[in-house]
């Protein structure tokens, strides 16, 4: 009696109180730690199989063979609803993958919000439009690193994708203006685009962005040296803008610096390298921008303590990062000095 | 007397000090609760927001021996001036019982709405789980498995992009 009663209760406990507590308690796991679980028991199986939120992302990222790896768990019915595809870095991941993808799993796609194909090297503009043909829900697109990628990819993302708000083409050295001209009449909702390193792009294009896709809160333009004051001055009509990057940029001037000032919204700001700023663009930018909280000046020698006493009126509450590494015109640069003015900095260094 | 503000309710009762809650467990236990301390359940505001002052409020699904240890816990976590280091200690000597208790913790956190013990105790058992094998998961939670070979090579096949 004793005997049967003990077998009861490993029952129940392998039955019923394991898969009741990891189905709580599975939601924090590592994937491969998640899809362990499912080999453990087939009441375990049972139960995480047919809880949806545990199968919402697809992780990949690094791995090998992933484009195999990837066919294989779409071709499981729990993943029909996955909102997430990470294949960052991942190796071995071609166009065939996904146009076969494209042919066998499209129903799949239906719920993805988010697809990221950095690094994926080997995807071409072939690949793009057979993978957005299926996710027309895609939000989040990002596929930095990709000299493959062409305004025909694009092209192909802006039809297929209606409602896409992050866009991140980072390294995208073949992307021109003719993209930017899609991507601004397509998504005039965009709040994030990241155009690092797209030296093909001109302030004919950019000009496009800042004229149609007034809800950005996030621009990204390090590395296009070739841009000038025509696209910099236009800056200003993004009234959201919360974070801009503008390494590099070698031909800003305070004139347009000072336009930029006018989005009070920034709260960080990189000016690593705009060699022509002065003090004058830099005050504009602490009347402008009172709660800036993340600003690098590094490189810049045309500043000097004036503008970190301007900055310190209207920031000192909100700063907690501030790169002037190289800037030799502002005398008081220790970590005390910077201190001193801006009480809350954490961090002393952006640009390396 | 609790000086803790308890976070926003409308039931926060400005006339009473420390308003007691009594709590009835499912083999017929009462406990006393102070309001502050309940308020980390979420089931518990809902419940307590409904006006059930003075009658114990049942709670079927938690036995009396955990719920003396939830309520130890709350009450931990409502204590003012308690700094996070002497918190986190507590914390992981509170979880520092057999797997059985842990699982009944999570059974009793989950239904009751309290994210600090599911965080806490979740947390603990997600530690227990990663870089095993199934096997090993089987050995460690003593789980009977009775999977058929085929049925655990199929289900194996269909999974094995998963792993490097």
């Amino acid at each position: 009696m004793a005997a049967e009663a003990e077998e009861t209760e490993e029952l129940a406990w392998s039955r019923e109180t394991i898969p009741r507590v990891m189905k709580i308690a599975c939601a924090r796991l590592p994937q491969r730690d998640l899809v362990s679980l499912l080999l453990v028991s087939p009441w375990l199986h049972r139960t995480l199989v047919s809880y949806p939120s545990l199968w919402l992302v697809l992780d990949l990222r690094e791995m090998t063979n992933a484009g195999n790896r990837l066919l294989g768990a779409l071709s499981l019915p729990r993943y029909r609803q996955v909102k997430r595809i990470d294949l960052e870095f991942a190796q071995d991941i071609e166009d065939k993958h996904l146009e076969s993808l494209e042919n066998e799993y499209s129903e799949s796609l239906k719920s993805l919000e988010t697809l990221n194909l950095n690094g994926c090297q080997k995807i071409s503009d072939k690949g793009i439009a057979a993978v957005t043909s299926c996710c027309p829900n895609l939000k989040v697109f990002s596929i930095y690193w990709n000299v493959r990628v062409t305004d025909i990819g694009i092209k192909h993302l802006v039809e297929n994708c209606r409602h896409l708000v992050d866009l991140n083409l980072s390294g995208c050295k073949n992307i021109t203006d003719k993209s930017l001209e899609l991507v601004a009449d397509s998504y005039n909702e965009l709040q994030s685009l990241n155009l690092t390193r797209c030296v093909k792009l001109t302030d004919i294009g950019l000009q496009q962005i800042l004229f149609k896709c007034s809800s950005l809160q996030s621009l990204n333009l390090y590395a296009l040296s070739s841009l000038t004051d025509n696209a910099y001055n236009n800056i200003s009509s993004l009234s959201h803008l919360k974070y801009l990057d503008l390494c590099g940029a070698q031909n800003l001037s305070d004139d347009a610096l000072s336009c930029i000032a006018k989005c009070g919204k920034v709260v960080a700001l990189n000016l690593t390298w705009c060699v022509r700023i002065t003090d004058k663009g830099v005050i504009a930018v602490a009347e402008g921008c009172v709660s800036l909280e993340f600003l690098s000046l590094f490189g810049i020698v045309g500043v000097t303590d004036k503008c970190l006493e301007a900055l310190s009126t209207t920031c000192s509450n909100t700063l907690t990062t501030l790169d002037v590494n190289g800037c030799i015109g502002i005398k008081r640069r220790s970590r005390e000095d910077l201190l001193k003015l801006f009480p809350h900095l954490k961090c002393f260094k952006v640009h390396s | 007397m609790s000086s803790s503000p308890p976070p926003s309710s409308a039931a926060a009762s400005p006339s009473c000090p420390k308003k007691m809650i009594a709590l009835r467990s499912s083999d017929g236990e009462t406990f006393e609760i102070e309001e502050a301390a309940a308020l980390q359940s979420k089931t518990l505001e809902n419940m307590i927001d409904e006006d059930c002052a003075g009658t114990p409020i049942p709670l079927p699904n938690v036995t009396g021996k955990i719920l003396a240890k939830v309520v130890e816990f709350c009450s931990k976590h409502a204590e003012p001036g308690v700094d996070d280091e002497s918190l986190r200690a507590w914390d992981a000597e509170f979880v520092n019982v057999e797997q059985a208790t842990v699982f009944d913790y999570i059974l009793a956190a989950n239904f009751l709405e309290i994210p600090t013990l599911l965080n806490l105790t979740c947390n603990v058992v997600a530690d227990m789980i990663r870089g095993k094998t199934p096997d090993e998961i089987r050995k460690f939670f003593n789980i009977k498995s009775i999977f058929s070979p085929e049925e655990e090579e199929e289900v194996r096949r269909e999974n094995h992009w998963a792993f490097e």
